[in-house]
C-alpha cells in the first residue's frame, strides 16, 4: 500500500493479515542473531520480509465518573496493546548519534564512542555464523552500530502498545441558594478538562505511538514524529 | 435597451451551445493521441537524464565506478542501495519512463500511418526500436533477468521474467531488423530527434555501435554469438568524434544538465573526487584531470579515501566543465567504440591492430575533452600508458584506460569494469556488502510479483537475488 524509506513497505498481501510492514530483517541462527566476523548484524538481502503488523492485538478503554456532593471527577484511559510501528526518527538519529543509546559506557567501562583501539566499540549480543556468542567488538565512531547503517530495517521495528491518561475532568455544581431567589438561572457549573496528560506506559522510545503519516491504509510508520497536544480548558454551564 | 440586452443573452445562449457537446467531455491537456515525435524527445530526453544524474536516489553509478565519493552521508559510496530504494527508482525510471516512451511512441507512428506504409514511419519506427533495444540492455546489465516478453503491459501486472540471455538474443535479433528498414533516402523525427536529428546514416553507425557494444557483452557468455555480432557490425561503426551520440543539455531550466542540476542549483556539497581515480591518473600525469576534478587548496589533486566520510574544502571535486548548465551527456562515443574494437581484436573476433584502436580511444578521450593531439601524444608515449608497455594483459590495459575514458558515464563505467574485471575496484572496509555486481530486484517486485521474482523463479535462474550475484555475461 505504501514504499517508504528504508526499503519498508506496507502491505496487505493475500494470505495474511492486513498491514503487515515488511523490509530487511536480521538473520537468526537457532533464535539468536547472526553477527558477521566484523561485529555487526547480518542483514537479509532482501527487503520483502515481515518484520512487523501495525494492527494492535485490541484496543480499550476505561471511563469513569464520580460525584461527591456538588463536586464531579471523571477520567478517561485509552490502552493499545500490540501492533508495530516503523520509526524512521530512530533509524537516522541512532545513526546520527542523536540519542543518548548511542553514547553510554561500553562493558570495559570506556565511552563506547572511543575507538576500539582504545577500549571502545561495543560487542553485540548474538552469535557468530558458526553458533559461538559474538566475542568482535565493532567501532562505533561516525555512523555507528546503532542506526541504518548497521542494522536491518528490522531494527527500528518498535512496539506500539500504550496505556496514557487521555482525559480527566473536574467540575463543580453551585449551590442553588448562591443563585438568588428570582429563579431566573436555574443552575450553574463550573469546571476544568485537561486531555493527553500522561502517557503511563509505552515502549517507543521518544515519540507518541500513534503518530503516523496519515489516518488511512499507511501506518505504523512514521518520522518528523510530533507529540500529541495537551489541552487544558475551562468550562462554564449556565441554565436558564 | 432592455431588448438589445435580452437580444444579446439570446446570442449568447444560441453561441455557446451550437457545438458539438462531446468535446466538453475530451480533457484536451492529457490528450490521448500526439505527435509520436513528442514522445521520442520525451523518452530520450529521460535516457539522457537517467544515466546522467547525479542523485543519491537514481544513480549512484559514478560512486560505485570510484569516480566520486561523498562527504557526510556516506551511505551509497558503501553499497546501502535500501534506505534509498534505488534498485526500484531505477526500474521504475528505465520501464516507465524510458522504454514505455518509446514503446507509446512506436504505437503513435502505427496511428499516424498504420501499417507504416511510408519510408518516414518505417524509420521512425526503427529509430524507436534501437532505442529500446538499447534501454532493455541497460535494465539487463543492472539486473540480470527481467521481465521482457510480457513487460508494460497493463493488463498483466505480474509479469514473467526472461532471462538475460534469451533478452540478448532477441534484442540482437530486433537491432538487425530495424538496421535493415532504415532508409537513408527517407528521414525520420526530424529535430524531434534530439540525439541525431533525424540523420539516418548517423542511425546506422549508432545502431552498429550498439551492436557491437551487445556483442562484446556477451564475448565470455557465449563466445560464438559474440564474435558474429561483432564481426557484422564492426565495418559499419563510428569513425571519428563527428558519430559521437550526444544529448545536448540546454542552458536555462528545465532542461539543463542534470549534474549542474544535483550539484550546483540544488547548492549541495556531497560528492569530493575518489582517491581510487585520482591515484590511478597522477602517476600518469592524466591531461584529463584538469577537466574532470579541480585542484585542492595546496593546488594539487587529491582524491578522498573512496567510502570515507570526506572533508569537502579539504579535497578535489568534479570539475568545472561537469557543472555547466549546458554540459552535453555522452550515450556512445567513439572513445568508447574504439577499446571495444580493440578487445574485439584481442579476442580474436576481428582483424587488425589492438594498438592502434587502443591509442585511437585514449586519443578522442582526450580530445574531447578539448586537450591537444600533442598532449594526447605525450600521453600515449608514457611507458605506462603505451600499448606495448602498460602494466598487465590486454584486459587491464584497456580496462584501465576505458575506465578514466568512461568518466561522467558512470554506468558504463560500471559494467565495463565488472565485464573486463580492471580495474580491480576494492569496496571500502564499511561497505554493506561486497562490490556490487549487479542491483537487487526493487522491493515493489519482490512484495508485488513475489512468484516471478527473487526468492522463487528469476532468483533461482540468476544464482540469487544478491548485489554479489554475477550476470550471466560476468564470467570471471
Amino acid at each position: 500500500m505504501a514504499s517508504l524509506q528504508g526499503g519498508v513497505t506496507i502491505n496487505a498481501t493475500k494470505g495474511e493479515p492486513y498491514g503487515t510492514i515488511r523490509g530487511s530483517n536480521f538473520e537468526f541462527l537457532n533464535g539468536q542473531k547472526v553477527v558477521s566476523s566484523t561485529g555487526r548484524y547480518v542483514t537479509s538481502a532482501a527487503s520483502n520480509q515481515v518484520i512487523g503488523n501495525l494492527n494492535p492485538d485490541w484496543t480499550g478503554a476505561i471511563n469513569n465518573t464520580f460525584r461527591y456532593k456538588n463536586l464531579n471527577f471523571g477520567f478517561l484511559i485509552d490502552v493499545k496493546q500490540g501492533g508495530d510501528v516503523f520509526s524512521l526518527d530512530l533509524y537516522y538519529g541512532l545513526a546520527t548519534g542523536l540519542y543518548p543509546e548511542t553514547a553510554v559506557l561500553n562493558d570495559n567501562g570506556k565511552e563506547v564512542r572511543d575507538p576500539v583501539a582504545d577500549g571502545g566499540g561495543l560487542i553485540l549480543e548474538g552469535v557468530q555464523a558458526d553458533g559461538t556468542p559474538n566475542t568482535v567488538r565493532y567501532d562505533a565512531t561516525n555512523f555507528g552500530i546503532y542506526g541504518y547503517r548497521r542494522n536491518p530495517a528490522a531494527g527500528f521495528v518498535y512496539d506500539a502498545s500504550f496505556v496514557k491518561l487521555r482525559e480527566l475532568n473536574i467540575s463543580y455544581d453551585m449551590p442553588k441558594s448562591w443563585l438568588g431567589a428570582q429563579g431566573f438561572i436555574k443552575g450553574v457549573n463550573v469546571g476544568l478538562y485537561a486531555r493527553n496528560i500522561w502517557t503511563i506506559h509505552k515502549n517507543l522510545p521518544y515519540a507518541d505511538p500513534e503518530d503516523g503519516f496519515s489516518a488511512g491504509n499507511v501506518q505504523g510508520y512514521q518520522g518528523g514524529a510530533y507529540p500529541n497536544v495537551r489541552v487544558i480548558g475551562f468550562n462554564l454551564g449556565v441554565k436558564f | 435597451m432592455k431588448k438589445i440586452i435580452l437580444l444579446l443573452l439570446v446570442c449568447g445562449f444560441a453561441m455557446s451551445c451550437n457545438k458539438d457537446f462531446d468535446s466538453l467531455n475530451t480533457d484536451i491537456k492529457k490528450p490521448k493521441d500526439v505527435d509520436p515525435a513528442f514522445l521520442f524527445s520525451g523518452a530520450q530526453r529521460q535516457l539522457s537524464d537517467v544515466l546522467t544524474n547525479s542523485n543519491v536516489n537514481f544513480n549512484i553509478f559514478r560512486l560505485l565506478a570510484q569516480y566520486w565519493t561523498e562527504t557526510t552521508y556516506i551511505d551509497e559510496s558503501n553499497y546501502d542501495l535500501n534506505t534509498r530504494n534505488i534498485p526500484q527508482n531505477f526500474w521504475n525510471q528505465m520501464y516507465v519512463d524510458v522504454i514505455k516512451g518509446f514503446v507509446d511512441c512506436q504505437a503513435q507512428i502505427q496511428r499516424v500511418d498504420p501499417g507504416l506504409t511510408s519510408k518516414t514511419s518505417v524509420n521512425q519506427n526503427a529509430c524507436a526500436e534501437i532505442m529500446i533495444v538499447y534501454s532493455y540492455s541497460i535494465l539487463v546489465n543492472t539486473y540480470g533477468d527481467v521481465p521482457y516478453t510480457e513487460a508494460l503491459d497493463i493488463n498483466n501486472v505480474y509479469p514473467k521474467y526472461d532471462k538475460g540471455a534469451d533478452i540478448y538474443s532477441k534484442l540482437l535479433t530486433r537491432l538487425d531488423a530495424a538496421l535493415s528498414s532504415l532508409d537513408a533516402s527517407a528521414g525520420a523525427f526530424g529535430s524531434g530527434d534530439l540525439l541525431l536529428n533525424g540523420d539516418i546514416a548517423e542511425w546506422k553507425i549508432f545502431g552498429n555501435s550498439i551492436k557491437l557494444k551487445l556483442g562484446m557483452m556477451l564475448a565470455d557468455s557465449d563466445p560464438t554469438l559474440a564474435a558474429s555480432t561483432v564481426q557484422a557490425a564492426a565495418p559499419n561503426v563510428m569513425a571519428s568524434a563527428a558519430d559521437n551520440v550526444i544529448f545536448k543539455y540546454l542552458a536555462s531550466p528545465p532542461n539543463t544538465n542534470p549534474i549542474w542540476v544535483d550539484l550546483v542549483q540544488s547548492n549541495r556539497k556531497d560528492f569530493v573526487a575518489a582517491n581510487t581515480i585520482v591515484d590511478a591518473m597522477k602517476p600518469l600525469a592524466d591531461p584529463r584531470m584538469a577537466q574532470y576534478f579541480t585542484l585542492d587548496a595546496n593546488g594539487e589533486f587529491n582524491g578522498g579515501p573512496y567510502g570515507d566520510n570526506n572533508n569537502y574544502s579539504t579535497y578535489s571535486k568534479p570539475g568545472n566543465k561537469l557543472l555547466a548548465q549546458d554540459f552535453e551527456a555522452i550515450i556512445m562515443d567513439y572513445s568508447e567504440v574504439s577499446f571495444l574494437l580493440a578487445e574485439a581484436v584481442e579476442r580474436g573476433f576481428i582483424s587488425g591492430v589492438a594498438a592502434n584502436f587502443y591509442e585511437e580511444g585514449v586519443r578522442a578521450s582526450i580530445n574531447y575533452w578539448g586537450i591537444s593531439d600533442a598532449q594526447a601524444t605525450a600521453y600515449l608515449q608514457n611507458p605506462d600508458v603505451a600499448y606495448a608497455t602498460a602494466a598487465g594483459d590486454w584486459k587491464q590495459k584497456i580496462g584501465t584506460q576505458k575506465w578514466i575514458a568512461l568518466y561522467n558515464r558512470g554506468f558504463d563505467a560500471w559494467t565495463e569494469v565488472r565485464r573486463l574485471d580492471f580495474p580491480k575496484l576494492v569496496p571500502p572496509t564499511d561497505a554493506v556488502t561486497g562490490f556490487p555486481v549487479r542491483y537487487t530486484y526493487p522491493v515493489q517486485e519482490q512484495n508485488l510479483n513475489t512468484a516471478n521474482r527473487a526468492g522463487t523463479a528469476a532468483a533461482a535462474s540468476i544464482g540469487g537475488d544478491d548485489v554479489e550475484t554475477k550476470l550471466f555475461w560476468d564470467k570471471n
